[in-house]
């Protein structure tokens, strides 16, 4: 049996196609001006790309685009979502840690994949994906890069400001006074975990972690996280298809109960 | 799918019998009324003065019963606040404080009030408040007001009188505490007969903390009303409602207004009548309410989700009297006064929601985590960690302000909303995401 998991998130949509034996296909776009567009481009194509061609799959659409999405579906928000997805990857799951384009969010899992309680900072871009990318280009370096060029930094420079556009002259006025972009970057690593840790600790934290969202694929951010969470913090092959995935599997669980 | 038939009263077991209304009950018959209520207690604050009556300013905690019983009229420039934030002119008035240099930071229902104080004009005559005689501040709510209070009585060069009440961290009240609050009390009705050239008569000081026992006895049985399944009534209907208990508590008109609010409710519950007829979700409340934006109750009413219990409407079950009072009517009111909902530690605040969520058989608590009230909003992670520990209870944070609705992000509040519903969800199915659980282990460990 195949379902379909659509994440139609503020900066990328994400989709999915989930089958018996694991993930079929999956898509990643760009979110543009249009959500319902994006939604609707990234379903065709992982429906192509799993070389299927049946608009009535079960589908749930998840992210803050969800209600708009312009095929059948049903809705779920990411939160129940991500859960769902990092207990498909990891069943151990006790606490997730999402930082996306724009929100980051601390989830206590339950036994099954259940959220139990759920911390969010989505009133500000501090301490997301969004974050660092404005960090990156202030820099001159590539997103992708960020989390080999901190590792090797023993004194990560103090970032003290919480917000995108302060911490942005901040970073700069180190440039101009020589501390290395390595240092740097290094320090905006730490202010985004710390700034999640508040959120994980509003929750309580509870092992297994799991760690998802594009800023997953930053080792520098995972490993600040892994010395402030005290423990190994688990992170799927994909990140930021976690909640595309949740979605998928949550579709899944009802067609099953629905039988 | 509802649970109708888990009912308390005979009234609901009678109902379960029945077909259960689909129609979500409209407005309340009593809302009419209240209109007209505080209609007219509005025109007398603005026709006091012609009528030679002193007007006095005071905080939504301050004791109001030797006010009504001296004939100063009260005005609650908190309460002017929320409708400020009702009828959506919040900012405007807001702005006008931030621009003479208050911070974003300070309570809104200060901003608004000074706004209009500046300005001279507001939504109820076109004007603002009518200017004090005097000024009375009750510090039992939170710090703001004792400053909000100053500027206010400088503005019109008024007497002040702060009304000092230590801080209750468990209860019983301390007899030390007890003795200094009845020593401010009688500090304060020598300030106002000085002030108004009126005296306090003890007898007629009895008969209004009458009519707030009467006042008080009528709200709590409206409250309990809502333990019915469906609840009669939503947060929506009680934060409107509470108006009169703040604002003429002690008074005849109050006395008979929660009388008529009471019958009602009684009826619609005994009808199985409410305004989430397929209630699915019982929630408590805690904090002021989002007063600019009563559409977020309605969105959680559309998904079968009732407000059944705000401790911020319940506070206001807390001013009765005893007969045995009636003989120390000063100590009684030090009493009640000191141990007001915000004036105590974080424990008695615990055990009153705890209390509250049994008794009204909830399933959640939604906290408004309020921008503005610092007092009401600081304790509130460790309420939620004693909902969660102690009833197994899920809890929700929302961010917002009570009237400035700039500090507040709606889709990002609905998704929030919609996840604690399916968290509810999740439990009332005590299903999981077991079946396929493990299926796509794989990923790194750092
Ligand atoms: S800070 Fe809170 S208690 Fe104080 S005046 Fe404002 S809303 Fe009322």
């Amino acid at each position: 049996m195949l379902t379909v998991g659509v994440d139609i998130g503020s900066i990328t949509t994400k989709a999915a196609v989930l089958g018996d034996d694991g993930v079929v296909a999956s898509v990643i776009i760009p979110s543009g001006s249009r959500p319902a567009e994006a939604a609707r481009e990234a379903h065709d194509e992982v429906l192509r790309r799993a070389q299927v061609n049946d608009e009535a799959l079960p589908t749930i659409a998840t992210g803050y685009g969800r209600v708009t999405a312009p095929f059948p579906h049903t809705t779920v928000t990411e939160i129940t979502c991500h859960a769902a997805g990092a207990h498909w990857s990891f069943p151990q799951v006790g606490l997730v840690v999402d930082i996306g384009g724009q929100d980051s969010k601390a989830i206590r899992v339950g036994p099954g994949g259940t959220v139990l309680d759920f911390a969010m900072n989505d009133k500000c871009a501090a301490g997301t994906g969004r974050f660092l990318e404005v960090m990156a280009r202030a820099l001159g370096v590539e997103l992708g890069q960020m989390g080999a060029l901190a590792a090797g930094v023993a004194e990560p420079t103090r970032i003290s400001n919480l917000c995108t556009v302060f911490a942005e002259s901040e970073v700069i006025s180190y440039l101009a006074r020589g501390t290395s972009k390595e240092e740097i970057i290094a320090g905006l690593h730490r202010s985004i975990a710390n700034r999640v840790f508040g959120l994980v600790s509003r929750v309580g934290p509870r092992p297994e972690y799991v760690f998802t969202g594009g800023v997953a694929r930053n080792s520098g951010v995972a490993a600040e996280l892994k010395r402030l969470l005290g423990g190994p913090v688990r992170i799927p092959p994909d990140p930021q298809i976690v909640g595309a995935v949740g979605a998928a599997v949550i579709a899944r669980r009802r067609t099953f109960d629905a039988k | 799918m509802s649970d109708k038939t888990t009912g308390t009263s005979g009234a609901t077991e009678l109902r379960a019998a029945e077909p259960g209304p689909v129609k979500p009950a409209g407005r309340l018959k009593a809302d009419a009324d209240l209109k007209q209520l505080m209609g007219k207690y509005y025109n007398g604050v603005f026709w006091a003065h012609r009528l030679h009556r002193p007007i006095a300013w005071i905080t939504s905690g301050a004791p109001v019963e030797p006010l009504y019983a001296m004939g100063i009229t009260p005005v609650y420039p908190e309460n002017y606040g929320a409708i400020l934030g009702s009828r959506k002119c919040a900012v405007e008035y807001c702005e006008i404080a931030e621009g003479a240099g208050y911070s974003r930071d300070l309570c809104s229902y200060a901003r608004g009030s000074i706004g209009s104080m500046m300005a001279d004009r507001g939504p109820l005559n076109g004007r603002g408040l009518p200017a004090p005689d005097v000024l009375i501040c009750a510090k039992n709510i939170c710090n703001v007001v004792v400053k909000w209070w100053e500027v206010m009585a400088r503005h019109y060069n008024k007497p002040l009188f702060i009304l000092d009440t230590p801080y209750v961290p468990e209860e019983p009240v301390k007899p030390h505490q007890l003795e200094f609050v009845r020593g401010q009390l009688e500090e304060m009705i020598a300030f106002l007969e000085k002030h108004t050239k009126r005296r306090l008569s003890r007898s007629r000081l009895v008969r209004v903390l009458e009519n707030s026992t009467k006042t008080v006895a009528l709200w709590e049985e409206v409250q309990r009303y809502r333990q019915a399944s469906p609840s009669p009534s939503s947060a929506l209907d009680m934060f409107t409602n509470m108006a009169p208990i703040v604002a003429i508590r002690g008074t005849d008109a109050c006395v008979k207004y929660y009388r008529k609010l009471a019958d009602e409710l009684k009826e619609r519950a005994a009808h199985g009548v409410g305004p989430v007829p397929n209630e699915r979700y019982r929630l408590v409340w805690d904090n002021i309410a989002i007063w600019h934006n009563f559409r977020l109750m309605k969105y959680f009413h559309e998904r079968g989700a009732v407000f059944v219990g705000e401790t911020y409407t319940n506070a206001w079950g807390e001013y009765s009297f005893s007969p045995e009072d009636y003989k120390d009517p000063i100590m009684a009111m030090a009493r009640q006064y000191s141990g007001v909902l915000l004036n105590v530690g974080p424990e008695v605040r615990l055990g009153r929601l705890l209390k509250m969520a049994r008794d009204y058989r909830a399933d959640g608590v939604v906290f408004h985590s309020n921008r503005s009230c610092k007092t009401y909003s600081l304790s509130q992670y460790f309420l939620a960690r004693g909902v969660q520990e102690q009833l197994g209870l899920p809890t929700l944070f929302i961010e917002a302000d009570m009237t400035d609705p700039r500090a507040y992000a709606d889709a990002a509040t609905k998704t929030r909303v919609d996840a604690f519903l399916e968290i509810l969800e999740g439990r009332k199915e005590a299903g999981g995401v077991g079946a396929t659980a493990g299926a796509g282990a794989g990923g790194r460990t750092c």
